[in-house]
C-alpha cells in the first residue's frame, strides 16, 4: 500500500529522512487513506470564462418562447450580477438541441453528443462565486480566496506520482490567454512546492530550463551532473546530512526529465488516425494537442493533468465575445478533441481508471446582458446554475442528473455544489475528503474545506 | 522517551506532539494526555462563556468539581463517558469515545487527578516570567545554559565550535544575506566585531526585510485576474530603513498599524502605515467594491494574528473559535480598528526625488523672477502693445453654417454653438471684410464643446471673393503641449490647435496673411474640426480683422483690461502678465519656463498606499457578520480585542491597537518575535506552526528560554539587532553541523541543538550568492523594482497589456529583494525554491528539494551567466589548482581538498571553465547554510 500510493516524484531515492521521509512522518495517516480507488488519475478540462449551458446542454424551450421579453422581477430583484444592469431580457437560445440518449446536447457540440453514452452529465452545478478568478480558484481550491491548494496538489500530496520521471501535477494551456487567476490556478498553497502544479509550455521549453545552455550536449551534461553528484557524495559523507542524499537524486530525475519530457511532448510519431481523431497538428499550440498530450500524461502515470481553454466569457459586447460568432468558435476549437480525448482513453482501456472533468467556473444567465445597449447576444455570469459532464472510472456512465428551473436560473432538483463535487472526485480516487488535511495557521485544511457531500447519484 | 516533544524552542504541530498516551498509570499527565481528550470530544459543547448544561470544563474549579479523586467510579466525568444509556453518555450523539482513550481519563482519576496545568488559561495567554537560568557548565551566555540543561537531561552535549570559516559564512548568510567575501575570509577578524561589522551593514536590512515582507504579502501588483502593477516599493524601502536603523520592534509595530495616527507623523511614518495596504485587490469588472474591501479586512484581522499574536484569530471569522478562547464577536471587534480606515494613495517622494523635484522647482521660479523683472525698456514698449492688441475689427457674419447640424447663434460678434453636439465638425462663416486692407485675421476662442472644455482645431482655411488666402505664421497666447497653433494650417486635419490646461479661460490666436488682402469683399472663413479628439469642437468664438503690419493680439481678458482707463492694480499686473507673456524679447527665456514646466509635469514622484482614519470622530465599529458571510450583516459591533490575551487595551481606534500589541505586559507578542528570530537562525522550518501559540500548537519544549528570550527582548528596549547579536554570540549558534548518525537518529530535525542549524538557503539568497560568487551583484539600496532576465510567456494576464521588459545594465543584478513580485506570475526560480507568491501572510517557508531546482541551477540563464562570469573571474588565476581553489571558496566560503580539486580538474580539461565553475554554483553546500 504504501509503495502504490506514496510514491513520490521526487524520491526514488532511498534517503532515509529527506524531505519526503519527513513529510511523510507528518502524514502518516495518508498512507493509509486510499480505499478501493475506482480511478487512479484524472484530466480536467477546464472552459476558462464559464461557457454558456444553456445554448450548450440545458435546453430551455420556455426561455426561447419569451425571447426579448423582460425578465421576471422576481429573478433579478436583490441579485447581485457583474454587470448586468436595470430590467434585463431574456435569451432564448438561438441553437438547436437533440436528444442523444440521456442527454440533450447543441447542436454546436456533435462529437460530445455522440459519446453521451460515455458521459455523466450534472446540470445542477452551483457555486457562489460570479467573478472570474475567484470562482476559478474555488472551483479549484474549495475556496474563494486565493491560497488553499489546487485540486491537482491535494492528490500530488495525498497520492503522489506514479511516474518517477514526471511530476504528479501538470498544466497545459491554450486559449486566447492565461486563464483569469493565472498560476495562482495551480498552486500548492501551503503544501510543499513539490505539489505545484508544473506548467508544461506550448513555446519554448516545454518545462523551464529544460534544456542546456548553447553549446552543452547531454554527455557534457552526464559530465556536470557526475562531477556535482561526486562532491556532492563526498560532502554528505562528511557532514552527515541526508537532505543532500535528495540533492543527488534530484540531479538524477532533472537529467532523466531532460529526455523523457521532450520524447513525451512530441507528438509528431502519433499514427494519422490519432491525429485524424483529435483533430491535431503538431508544433501548432492548440487545445486539440493539449488533450493528445493529457492522454500520453496519463498514459505515463501522471496523476493529475488539468487544462484550460480559456475564451468562454460571452458577455455579447461585441462580436468577439457573443453567443452567436464566438460561442460556436470555442465549440469548434475544443468539442471534437474532447470527445476525442474520450474515446481514445476508452480504446486504450484507460477510461476504466481514469476520470475526465469538463466544465467551467459557473454558468450564464438566461438574460441577454445588453452592456451599454450592446446588440450583440451574451450573456452575464451566473453562479446559481451551470452545467459540468464527467466521463471514466466509478460513474454511472450515460445519465444526467439535476434539473434547473423552466427558464433555467435556479437548480429545482439534485443541486452539487463546488465542494460536493470535490469530496465526490476524491471518493472516486478512493480518498475519504473528510481525512485528507494539511495542518497550517492552526487548523486542519482540506479541499473540501468544511462541507461537501458525495454525490451518490453519480456513482456507478 | 518522548523525544518528539521536546522540541527545544520552536512550537512543533500537534500532530508530531501528540502522540497517542502511552498508558503508565504513574505518568498520566493531565495537561499531556487529558487535557488533548477534553479538548478533542468535549469542550466543543463544554467550555466558553455558555456552556451546554451549564458544565464547563475548561475550568479548574468546575471541572474538579466533577471528578473525586482516586474514585472514578464515583466521578461524573468518568461515568458519562462508560453509560450504556446514550442519553447517558458523553459525547452525545456521538459513538463511545474508544476504550483506551477512556482508560487515560480512569487512570487520572485513579491517580490523583492532578491539574497540572491551567486549564482555562493557557500557557500562551500568560505573561512571560522571567526563569533564572541554570547554572551549567561550558556556556558562553544566558542562552546556552537553558540549551545545555536540555541537553544534560537527554545524555547530550553541545558539538564543538564550527571551523572559523564556517561560522562566518553563516554569520554573512544570517545577518546580511550573501556569502562573505575572500577579503573577509582572509581577514582574521575577531567574532564579535564580524557579528557588529554585518548588523551594521546595509545588506543587514535587506536581509531582515525578506522575512518581514512575506508576513506582510508584499507584491509589486495587486493580485487575482488584470493582476495589474501597483506602487508599494516605498513602503519595502521604509522596512528595510527600519531594520537598518533598528528601529525598536514596539515602534515598529506602532507605526505600521497605525503610523498615520501618531501626532504631526512623518510622512514616512504615512507610509509605514501600509502594511496592511498590501492585501490584494481583484479588480474584474463584476466585483462588488463592498465586499472586496470586507474581504481585505478580514484578511488584515488574520495577518495580525499570525504576525504579532502567534494565534489563528482568522478561524473565528465564521464561529467561536473551536480551540482557542476566542469568541466570534470578537473577530469582529478586531476587524472594527481596520474598518475604521479610509484607503489612500499618496505621493511619497523619497528624500532624494524630493530634492530633485524642489530644484527643478527652483529653476522655474528663477526664470519666471526673470520674466517679470523691472525693465523700463519693457514697460514703455507694454503701452504701445496695449494699443497694438486693440487695433481689431471684429467680423460681423452674414452666414454661419455648421456641417454636422450644431446650431449657431450670433450676439454681437459672437458666435455660440448649441443643441447637437456632434463628434466631429466644420464651421462655415460668411462675412463682409469690414477693412479694406487685411494682414492677419485672429479668432478669439472663448469655449469649447468637449466634456472638458477643450477644443482642437485641425484647419482654419480663409478664402477671399472665392480665392483661397495663405497663411504665412500664427502665434497664439497659449498652445497645449503637442497641440501648437501652426498644427491648425498644416494640411493634416488630424493634428491642431488645442488649449489644455488649464481649461475654461479665454484664449486667441492670430494668422497672418502670406500677403495683405486688397479690397475683398466677403470672406468666408472654415474652421474644421475632424480631429481623432470627438465632440472638440470650439463652443464660443469671434473673428476679427486687422490691417496693422505687426499685428499683436490678446485674449478676451486681457483685452477687456486693455480698454480701461483706470485699472486696479491687480488688473494692471495681469496685462504686465501677459505682454511678458506674448513679447518677442523674452521668448528664449519663456521656452526655458515651458520646457521646466514640462519636467516638472513628466517628474515620477513615487507614491504609496496607505491608511487615513475617518475623520468622523466616531468610535470604530463595524456589522458582525452572521456565519463570516458579507451579506449576512449584524449588529454592530464596538472595535475591541480578545479577553483570553488578558491584557486591557487602553483606547478604542488603530493607534489604541497597536500600543496594546507591544505593552510590555502582553503575553505574545515579544514571544512570537523572538520565536522568529529564533527560526531564522536555526529553524529548518519544518513541521513547526510558529504561527500558532494557541492551544493546538504544541507545547514549547523548553519554555523557559522562550520566555527568558521575549523579557530580554523587552529589557532591551525591544532591540533586534540586540538580541540577535546576543543569539549568534552563544555557544549554541556556533556548534558546528557535522552531525552523526546515531545522534541523527535520536534528533533528526535537531531539536534539541546538540548541532549547529543546516539549512537550505532561500529562494533569493540562492540567486544573491550565484551573482555574488560571480562578481555580477550590484549593492544598490532601495528603489523601484527590478526586472531581471525571465524567459518569454511568463506574464499572461487576460485584460493586461503590461509586460516583463527585462532590465538593463546593473538591474539585471540586484539583490533578488528587488525583482518585481507579481503574483499571479511570480519570479519563476524564486516559486522552485519554496518562495511563497506573496498573496497571504506566510509565516513559514517550506523547503523542498525537486529536479526543477536542479534544471534551474544548471539552466537558468541567470546562473549560465553567473557560472562564466565566476570562471572569467577564475581564469585571472594561472596555477590551475589554485584557481579552483578560489572558485571553491566564493561559492562554499572553505577550501576544497586535494580530491575535490581532482574532480573539478578533471572536468575542466574535458568541459572547459565554464562547466566546472557551473559544478560549483549547483552544490549542495553552495546552496546551504551549515
Amino acid at each position: 500500500m504504501k509503495q502504490l500510493t506514496r510514491r513520490h516524484f521526487f524520491a526514488q531515492s532511498a534517503c532515509g529522512i529527506g524531505t519526503i521521509a519527513l513529510g511523510s512522518l507528518l502524514n502518516e495517516s495518508l498512507f493509509a487513506l486510499q480505499d478501493r480507488p475506482k480511478a487512479k488519475r484524472i484530466i480536467y478540462l477546464f472552459m476558462a470564462g464559464a461557457p454558456s449551458q444553456i445554448d450548450l446542454f440545458d435546453p430551455k424551450p420556455k426561455l426561447r418562447e419569451l425571447d426579448r421579453k423582460p425578465c421576471p422581477e422576481s429573478l433579478f430583484k436583490n441579485e447581485r450580477f457583474a454587470f448586468i444592469k436595470g430590467v434585463p431580457k431574456l435569451l432564448g437560445s438561438p441553437y438547436d438541441f437533440a436528444r442523444h440518449g440521456h442527454a440533450e446536447v447543441s447542436r454546436l457540440l456533435p462529437h460530445t453528443a455522440k459519446i453521451a453514452d460515455d458521459l455523466t452529465i450534472i446540470r445542477s452545478m452551483t457555486t457562489t462565486q460570479f467573478n472570474h478568478a475567484p470562482a476559478q480558484i474555488f472551483m479549484n481550491s474549495g475556496h474563494h480566496l486565493i491560497g488553499r491548494p489546487s485540486m491537482g496538489s491535494w492528490m500530488s500530496y495525498g497520492l503522489g506520482s506514479e511516474n518517477r520521471d514526471l511530476p504528479g501535477f501538470i498544466v497545459l494551456v491554450s486559449g486566447e490567454n492565461a486563464p483569469d487567476a493565472g498560476k495562482s490556478l495551480w498552486s500548492n498553497g501551503f503544501l510543499p512546492g513539490e505539489h505545484q502544479g508544473v506548467e508544461f509550455r506550448s513555446k519554448g521549453d516545454p518545462v523551464l530550463y529544460l534544456s542546456n545552455p548553447k553549446g552543452v550536449d547531454p554527455t557534457a551534461r552526464r559530465d556536470t551532473i557526475d562531477a556535482i553528484n561526486a562532491l556532492n557524495r563526498r560532502h554528505l559523507e562528511q557532514v552527515g546530512d541526508p537532505e543532500i542524499e535528495t540533492r543527488i537524486a534530484s540531479y538524477e530525475l532533472a537529467y532523466r526529465m531532460q529526455t523523457s519530457v521532450p520524447e513525451l511532448m512530441d507528438i509528431a510519431k502519433e499514427p494519422k488516425s490519432v491525429h485524424e481523431l483529435y483533430g491535431t497538428e503538431p508544433g501548432k499550440a492548440s487545445f486539440a494537442n493539449n488533450c493528445l498530450l493529457a492522454r500520453r500524461l496519463v498514459e505515463k502515470g501522471v496523476r493529475f493533468v488539468q487544462l484550460y481553454h480559456r475564451g468562454w466569457d460571452n458577455h455579447g459586447t461585441n462580436a468577439g465575445d457573443d453567443i452567436v460568432n464566438r460561442l460556436p468558435k470555442l465549440c469548434a476549437e475544443t468539442d471534437r478533441a474532447a470527445a476525442a480525448l474520450v474515446t481514445d482513453l476508452k480504446q486504450r482501456g484507460l477510461l476504466d481508471d481514469t476520470i475526465v472533468i469538463w466544465g467551467g467556473e459557473f454558468g450564464r444567465t438566461p438574460m441577454n446582458e445588453e452592456r451599454d445597449g450592446s446588440k450583440f447576444l451574451g450573456r452575464d455570469h451566473h453562479p446559481r446554475a451551470f452545467t459540468m459532464w464527467l466521463a471514466g472510472g466509478g460513474l454511472r456512465h450515460g445519465v444526467t442528473i439535476g434539473a434547473t428551473d423552466e427558464l433555467g436560473y435556479n437548480v429545482i432538483a439534485d443541486p452539487v455544489d463546488v465542494n460536493d463535487l470535490h469530496a465526490t472526485i476524491l471518493h472516486l480516487m478512493g480518498v475519504d475528503h473528510t481525512k485528507l488535511t494539511y495542518k497550517f495557521q492552526g487548523r486542519d485544511f482540506r479541499l473540501t474545506d468544511v462541507s461537501g457531500k458525495i454525490v451518490t447519484k453519480i456513482l456507478a | 522517551m518522548r523525544v518528539a516533544l521536546f522540541v527545544l524552542l520552536l512550537l512543533g504541530t500537534a500532530r508530531i506532539a501528540q502522540d497517542p498516551p502511552k498508558p503508565d498509570p504513574a505518568k498520566v499527565s493531565f495537561s499531556r494526555d487529558v487535557l488533548p481528550i477534553l479538548k478533542d470530544n468535549c469542550h466543543q459543547c463544554h467550555s466558553g462563556e455558555k456552556p451546554r448544561g451549564k458544565i464547563r470544563l475548561d475550568d479548574r474549579d468546575k471541572l474538579a468539581s466533577l471528578v473525586v479523586p482516586g474514585k472514578s467510579a464515583e466521578s461524573r466525568l468518568y461515568r458519562v463517558l462508560v453509560a450504556e444509556d446514550e442519553g447517558e453518555r458523553m459525547p452525545r450523539k456521538k459513538p463511545a469515545l474508544p476504550a483506551a482513550t477512556i482508560e487515560v481519563v480512569r487512570r487520572w482519576i485513579d491517580g490523583g487527578a492532578a491539574i497540572d496545568a491551567g486549564v482555562a488559561r493557557h500557557w500562551a495567554y500568560e505573561k512571560p516570567v522571567r526563569p533564572a537560568p541554570p547554572v551549567v557548565k561550558g556556556a558562553r551566555n544566558d542562552i546556552d545554559r537553558f540549551v545545555i540543561a536540555r541537553l544534560i537531561k537527554e545524555g547530550l552535549a553541545l558539538a564543538p565550535e564550527a571551523s572559523r570559516e564556517k561560522l562566518l559564512r553563516r554569520l554573512s548568510l544570517d545577518l546580511n544575506g550573501l556569502p562573505p567575501t575572500i577579503d573577509e575570509l582572509d581577514a582574521n577578524e575577531d567574532y564579535e566585531k564580524t557579528v557588529d561589522r554585518l548588523l551594521a551593514s546595509p545588506r543587514y536590512g535587506e536581509r531582515m526585510a525578506r522575512l518581514w515582507l512575506d508576513l506582510a504579502r508584499y507584491a509589486d501588483t495587486n493580485g487575482y485576474e488584470k493582476d495589474l502593477t501597483r506602487t508599494m516599493w516605498r513602503w519595502r524601502d521604509w522596512v528595510i530603513d527600519a531594520f537598518n536603523r533598528d528601529l525598536p520592534f514596539d515602534q515598529f509595530t506602532i507605526e505600521q498599524i497605525a503610523g498615520d495616527l501618531l501626532p504631526n507623523a512623518t510622512r514616512e511614518q504615512v507610509i509605514a502605515s501600509g502594511f496592511h495596504r498590501n492585501t490584494m485587490t481583484n479588480e474584474e469588472g463584476g466585483v462588488d467594491p463592498e465586499e472586496a474591501r470586507w474581504e481585505r479586512l478580514v484578511d488584515r484581522v488574520g495577518t495580525t494574528g499570525f504576525v504579532w499574536l502567534g494565534s489563528t484569530l482568522a478561524c473565528a471569522q465564521c464561529h467561536n473559535h473551536k480551540y482557542d478562547p476566542f469568541l466570534q464577536r470578537e473577530f469582529y471587534g478586531m476587524l472594527a480598528f481596520y474598518d475604521h480606515a479610509d484607503e489612500l494613495m499618496i505621493e511619497a517622494p523619497t528624500a532624494e526625488t524630493a530634492k530633485r523635484r524642489e530644484a527643478l522647482q527652483a529653476d522655474l521660479a528663477e526664470l519666471e523672477t526673470q520674466l517679470h523683472a523691472p525693465n523700463e525698456a519693457l514697460d514703455k514698449a507694454q503701452a504701445a502693445w496695449e494699443t497694438a492688441i486693440l487695433e481689431w475689427t471684429a467680423l460681423d457674419p452674414e452666414q454661419i453654417k455648421s456641417e454636422a447640424g450644431a446650431t449657431l447663434m450670433q450676439a454681437a460678434e459672437t458666435v455660440t454653438a448649441s443643441g447637437k453636439n456632434p463628434a466631429r465638425d466644420t464651421y462655415t462663416v460668411y462675412a463682409p471684410a469690414a477693412l479694406k486692407t487685411i494682414t492677419a485675421i485672429k479668432l478669439d476662442a472663448l469655449g469649447g464643446r468637449a466634456p472638458n472644455g477643450n477644443f482642437v482645431l485641425g484647419a482654419i482655411k480663409i478664402q477671399a471673393d472665392g480665392k483661397d488666402v495663405a497663411i504665412a505664421r500664427a502665434t497664439a497666447d497659449f498652445s497645449q503641449d503637442g497641440f501648437p497653433v501652426e498644427h491648425a494650417f498644416d494640411a493634416k486635419a488630424e493634428t491642431g490647435w488645442a488649449i489644455s490646461p488649464p481649461l475654461g479661460k479665454p484664449h486667441s490666436a492670430a494668422f497672418e496673411l502670406k500677403a495683405p488682402l486688397e479690397s475683398a469683399t466677403t470672406l468666408v472663413i472654415r474652421l474644421e474640426f475632424q480631429s481623432p479628439h470627438a465632440q472638440h469642437v470650439i463652443g464660443r468664438f469671434r473673428l476679427s480683422v486687422t490691417a496693422s503690419t505687426s499685428p499683436m493680439h490678446a485674449p478676451d481678458d486681457i483685452t477687456a483690461m486693455a480698454r480701461l482707463e483706470k485699472r486696479t492694480d491687480a488688473q494692471q499686473k495681469r496685462l504686465a502678465a501677459a505682454y511678458r507673456g506674448a513679447v518677442p524679447a523674452l521668448a528664449a527665456v519663456r521656452a526655458k519656463i515651458a520646457a521646466a514646466k514640462k519636467q516638472l509635469a513628466e517628474f515620477v514622484v513615487p507614491t504609496a498606499l496607505v491608511f487615513k482614519e475617518k475623520s468622523d470622530g466616531k468610535r470604530p465599529t463595524t456589522n458582525f457578520r452572521v456565519r463570516g458571510g458579507f451579506l449576512a450583516k449584524g449588529d454592530v459591533v464596538d472595535s475591541g480585542v480578545p479577553a483570553a490575551y488578558g491584557q486591557p487595551i487602553e483606547g478604542v481606534d488603530r493607534l489604541a491597537l497597536a500600543k496594546w500589541l507591544v505593552h510590555p505586559d502582553h503575553p505574545l507578542t515579544a514571544r512570537v518575535m523572538v520565536n522568529r528570530l529564533w527560526e531564522l537562525l536555526f529553524g529548518r522550518g519544518r513541521g513547526e506552526s510558529s504561527e500558532d501559540f494557541g492551544t493546538q500548537g504544541s507545547r514549547p519544549t523548553n519554555p523557559e528560554l522562550l520566555d527568558w528570550l521575549a523579557t530580554e527582548l523587552i529589557t532591551r528596549k525591544w532591540s533586534l539587532k540586540s538580541l540577535l547579536k546576543l543569539i549568534v554570540m552563544s555557544a549554541t549558534y556556533r556548534q558546528s553541523s557535522t552531525v552523526t548518525a546515531a545522534l541523527r537518529e535520536k534528533d533528526p530535525l535537531n531539536r534539541l541543538l546538540a548541532r549547529g542549524p543546516r539549512v537550505r538557503l532561500e529562494a533569493e539568497a540562492i540567486r544573491d550568492s550565484a551573482l555574488t560568487a560571480g562578481g555580477l551583484l550590484v549593492e544598490k539600496l532601495g528603489g523601484p523594482s527590478v526586472f531581471p532576465a525571465q524567459p518569454e510567456g511568463i506574464w499572461d494576464s487576460p485584460y493586461s497589456g503590461e509586460r516583463w521588459m527585462n532590465s538593463k545594465g546593473g538591474d539585471a543584478h540586484r539583490r533578488s529583494l528587488y525583482t518585481f513580485w507579481k503574483r499571479t506570475a511570480a519570479y519563476p526560480s524564486f516559486m522552485t525554491f519554496d518562495a511563497p507568491s506573496r498573496e497571504f501572510c506566510t509565516v513559514r517557508r517550506v523547503k523542498t528539494t525537486t529536479p526543477l531546482q536542479a534544471l534551474t541551477l544548471m539552466n537558468d540563464p541567470v546562473y549560465v551567466e553567473a557560472a562564466n562570469a565566476l570562471a572569467a573571474r577564475m581564469m585571472k588565476v594561472t596555477d590551475e589548482r589554485e584557481r579552483i581553489v578560489l572558485g571553491f571558496r566564493l561559492c562554499t566560503s572553505r577550501r576544497p581538498d586535494d580530491d575535490e580539486i581532482d574532480i573539478l580538474l578533471k572536468l575542466a580539461a574535458k568541459r572547459g571553465w565554464n562547466a566546472a565553475a557551473g559544478v560549483l554554483l549547483n552544490l549542495d553546500e553552495t546552496v546551504t547554510k551549515e
